[in-house]
């Protein structure tokens, strides 16, 4: 991305959230960009209605390569979901100054449907994946 | 609040598609647990609230102002490099 992109542009990149996210139902927009040396692994996601909010986004998979959420079908189908390249998994990364305590939200992943620009936070039922996985295990 | 009693094996209805049946009560007192079954919608979520709460709880902690990630955290996915530059303000 170079210089500043007029907010317009911005905004037609943005990713709808309906429900907004769970503890932020006003945050119903969010533009996903680039932070240094992240590339597609580490990425933050910026609100468009709430000033100042922004969260962290990793790829989970990466980090957990067991990894294996099971996305409801309605889930899916309010994203308007049509085949498997249209669903893009990203966790919620709270990440405190002392980096090597991170931990990401397996729990609730946020799932992205790039083609409809339609986003949101599904909690799994699945009671192996909790809010909290360290990405940097204890050494 | 709304408080109804209800037998084993009453339910309730919400609206006319959610239904949550009573299906066991144990133990009494602070240790009874009630046995539910919930049929709902495919599109309404049905979740334990103190999940609810966690998730909550977890995206309030992990929401941070636009670029205020650590520029550490980078370095540390790829051990040895430096990230690409300093994130500031």
């Amino acid at each position: 991305m170079d210089g500043t992109p007029a907010r317009s542009e911005v905004e037609a990149k943005a990713f709808a959230f309906d429900h907004g996210l769970f503890g932020f139902p006003s945050a119903k927009r969010f533009v996903i960009a680039d932070i240094p040396g992240g590339g597609d692994v580490i990425k933050q996601m910026i609100a468009l209605d709430e000033p100042d909010l922004a969260f962290t986004l990793v790829d989970p998979f990466v980090f957990f390569p067991d990894y294996a959420p099971d996305i409801p079908e309605a889930d899916l189908q309010e994203l308007g979901v049509t085949g498997p390249d249209q669903v893009v998994v990203m966790a919620i990364a709270n990440v405190p100054a002392a980096v090597e305590e991170a931990t990401a939200n397996l729990k609730a992943p946020v799932v992205f449907n790039p083609h409809t620009r339609r986003a949101r936070q599904v909690i799994l039922s699945d009671d192996r994946y909790t809010t909290r996985h360290r990405l940097f295990p204890r050494k | 609040m709304l408080v109804l009693t209800r037998r084993i094996n009453e339910s309730i209805l919400i609206g006319e598609d959610i239904e949550i049946r009573i299906l066991q009560v144990r133990g009494a007192g602070d240790q009874a647990v009630v046995r539910l079954g919930i049929t709902a919608p495919r599109d309404v979520t049905v979740l334990r609230k103190e999940v609810y709460d966690e998730v909550v709880a977890a995206n309030r902690a992990a929401a941070r102002p636009p670029a205020a990630i650590p520029p550490g955290l980078t370095a540390a996915v790829k051990p040895g490099r430096a990230s690409e530059g300093e994130v500031s303000d």
